[in-house]
């Protein structure tokens, strides 16, 4: 793997997207009204906000991840880009290592910009460190971008692939989805340290890891035409 | 190696012997157990066909596993039926064990549902294939079709540990389920009861593949 190569693919992305900005706009409307949507339901019904909190940060944030997974890869098809790809000298794996950066790097900018807003629209009393938070937001976004740009690409063939994204991908999520709102919970609404959530990231990242590897394994079959 | 008409008979009778000789044991021979538990002293026998649906479930999903790999290394596409056939079972007989895992949780735990660290990786593992055939029913070339099914059954198959092992950690809080011991007669039948529910899943299996190999081969000589 060259990782030259690989920042072609992350800078080519990078610059097709910051033309237009579609995809990071739609991404940031999106979170920005779903928050607002919670904001307002839940400060109407819901007596302790903190209990849910996070659990509804991380949901948001994986629902704006779906969007923008599923044009990394569309795109190219939709333009016809996608020949020019697979014939370019680059391997597949290279490929994959860029699309994942790549979405990794926009689903950063929406936790940087979406947890501050979530912090002040849901009036969360905050407990542990917001540095410490956005490390473990940061993690999950990691997690989450290695499984669904290789599963973007597997659906990517089929049809209604919008529908059947979220479908495919959150089962094998789950365990991502569990162990971040789980640490998050404690470093947010009982304030702990990076000590107390050492479990959680280890079995995060070794999440991250293993998918990683089979992403890579698996990637050039599901490219292939 | 060929399988004959003669392996699947004494498959089905292998089946039917355990299958009798393990429900007579397990609902006429055995008394009731001592358990902490006013209704796990009769409801312990549920064990008997819970336990080798479950064994069948995992047997059935590792067997796609084995399909969909070497379908992708040898792109024979009696490897994608086999995985395919085997997740079909896998799903039925998963619903069974979640059905039967939910009818003995009631009165052994309280309610019908848990999050019980094995209920949840199984009904994951069943949402994982149910979305394994949702992608195989989207897409029409079928060799296509093979190739990005096995990429799900292998993603589906490693997110399986990785899934028991978060909600463990998740749900450490939960207080120990009780769980009962057996006695030593019940080792044999239970595991007669798993060797003989398996039986049946390789019989079925077999049916099902064969089916498939008569039906793509009527359609090739232009049958409908």
């Amino acid at each position: 793997m060259n990782l030259q190569k690989v920042m072609t693919i992350v800078k080519k992305d990078l610059r097709v997207e910051f033309r237009t900005k579609h995809t990071i706009n739609s991404m940031l409307l999106f979170a920005g009204i779903t928050l607002l949507v919670f904001s307002y339901v839940v400060g109407l019904y819901v007596k302790s906000v903190p209990d849910i909190g996070p659990a509804i940060l991380w949901l948001i944030l994986i629902f704006t991840g779906l969007i923008g997974l599923s044009r990394a890869f569309v795109r190219e098809k939709e333009l016809g880009t996608l020949e020019g790809l697979r014939l370019a000298p680059i391997s597949p794996e290279e490929i994959l290592g860029g699309k994942i950066i790549y979405n990794f790097v926009l689903m950063l900018i929406v936790t940087v910009i979406v947890f501050p807003l979530f912090i002040v629209f849901m009036n969360f009393p905050l407990a542990g460190s917001a540095l410490l938070a956005l490390l473990l937001l940061a993690l999950g976004d990691l997690g989450f971008v290695i499984v669904g740009s290789a599963i973007s690409v597997v659906v990517m063939n089929a049809k209604a692939r919008e529908l059947l994204l979220p479908v495919v991908l959150f089962p094998v999520l789950f365990p991502i989805i569990l162990l971040s709102v789980a640490a998050l919970n404690k470093v947010m609404v009982e304030g702990a340290g990076f000590i107390d959530i050492a479990g959680e990231v280890k079995i995060i990242t070794a999440y991250a890891g293993i998918m990683l590897v089979v992403s890579l394994l698996t990637f050039e079959y599901a490219l292939e035409e | 190696m060929e399988f004959k008409r003669i392996h699947a008979l004494v498959l089905l009778g292998t089946v039917y012997l355990m299958a009798l000789y393990g429900s007579y044991n397990a609902l006429m021979v055995f008394g009731p157990i001592e358990s902490p538990t006013q209704p796990m002293r009769e409801l312990y026998r549920n064990v008997f066909f819970h336990v080798p649906i479950n064994a069948v479930t995992y047997t059935a999903f590792t067997i796609t596993l084995i399909g969909s790999v070497m379908y992708l290394i040898k792109r024979d596409i009696k490897w994608d039926t086999l995985a395919s056939s085997s997740a079909k079972f896998g799903m039925i007989f998963g619903t069974l064990t979640l059905i039967t895992g939910m009818v003995w949780a009631q009165p052994a735990w309280g309610s019908y549902w848990n999050w019980d660290p094995r209920e949840t990786t199984t009904l994951i593992l069943w949402f994982m294939f149910a979305a394994y055939f949702a992608l195989r029913s989207s897409v029409e070339d079928d060799e296509a079709k093979a190739r990005l099914s096995s990429v799900i059954g292998i993603f589906a198959y490693v997110g399986i540990p990785l899934t028991y092992i978060s909600t463990t950690r998740w749900f450490s809080l939960h207080p120990k389920v009780s769980e009962f011991s057996m006695t030593p007669e019940m080792g044999p039948v239970l595991g007669m009861m798993i060797l003989g529910t398996l039986a049946l899943f390789f019989y079925l299996l077999w049916l099902d593949v064969k089916v498939k190999g008569l039906k793509e081969a009527k359609e090739s000589i232009g049958g409908k």
